[in-house]
């Protein structure tokens, strides 16, 4: 199944289980893509956060960088995020084919 | 014709409208399946907030109703299961009796016919079936 998963809420818990979901998909075949939105950021930011230690791994689990929203402030994070971790996220594409997911989750 | 069984995702908290949402169409899915028809049923997965569905100290006052016995009475009359991922339970206060005494926390709280299990379980579910939706 291919899916979108989006993380929004600024919480640890929710933003680690959202990220746990896709990799255990992931593990078991299912085409997994991660949107980051804004308000993660700064759990993104935080070293000791479970985010930012799955977003780090997201390529031993043969998933795509996580999209990150077209604006200034992903541009800012990208660059205040360890380079290891900065590979791990790319801009969300202008036109998201969002007829070739299946399901959207958002956590 | 070929039919596919719908997944619930159940994963708002049992107050969300969402929840609500969850129950009456599991309810009005189920109903409108022929009595002898088996290969209709219905897979339901609580997650995040959604465990919090299966405390059963979660008191709700009279006027409210109350999801947990909504869904465990729907459980009954279809004989459906009630997976709970595990880890997001535990991480609300919800556990059972194993889970308890593994992880040394007094007493248990998991309402009869639900069940702690892996998030396995629902990518394997997931494998079987091709409509999921999350609530």
């Amino acid at each position: 199944m291919k899916l979108l998963i989006k993380l929004h809420t600024p919480t640890e818990m929710a933003s680690y289980e959202g990220c746990a979901l896709a990799l255990t998909l992931a593990t078991f075949g299912h085409d997994v893509q991660l949107y980051l939105d804004a308000p993660v950021f700064g759990l993104l930011m935080q070293p000791e956060s479970r985010l930012h230690g799955m977003i780090q791994s997201l390529e031993l689990y043969d998933m795509p960088a996580a999209w990150l929203p077209d604006d200034v402030f992903s541009g800012w994070v990208t660059g205040m995020l360890p380079t290891d971790l900065a590979s791990q996220l790319i801009l969300v594409p202008e036109v998201i084919p969002a007829a070739d997911f299946e399901q959207i989750l958002t956590f | 014709m070929t039919t596919t069984t719908p997944l619930l995702l159940v994963t708002a908290d049992p107050s969300h409208p969402l929840a609500h949402l969850a129950l009456r169409y599991a309810r009005a899915y189920l109903s409108a399946r022929p009595a002898d028809d088996s290969s209709h049923t219905l897979n339901v997965f609580f997650y995040g907030d959604g465990a919090h569905t299966a405390n059963r100290l979660r008191w709700q006052s009279a006027d409210q109703l109350d999801m947990t016995k909504a869904w465990q009475n729907l459980a009954e009359q279809y004989q459906l299961s009630l997976p709970v991922c595990v880890s997001t339970a535990l991480g609300r206060g919800i556990s059972d009796t194993d889970n308890s005494a593994r992880h040394q926390l007094s007493g248990d709280n998991l309402a009869a016919g639900f069940t702690l299990v892996g998030l396995s379980e629902l990518a394997m579910m997931m494998q079987a079936d091709g409509r999921l939706m999350q609530f």
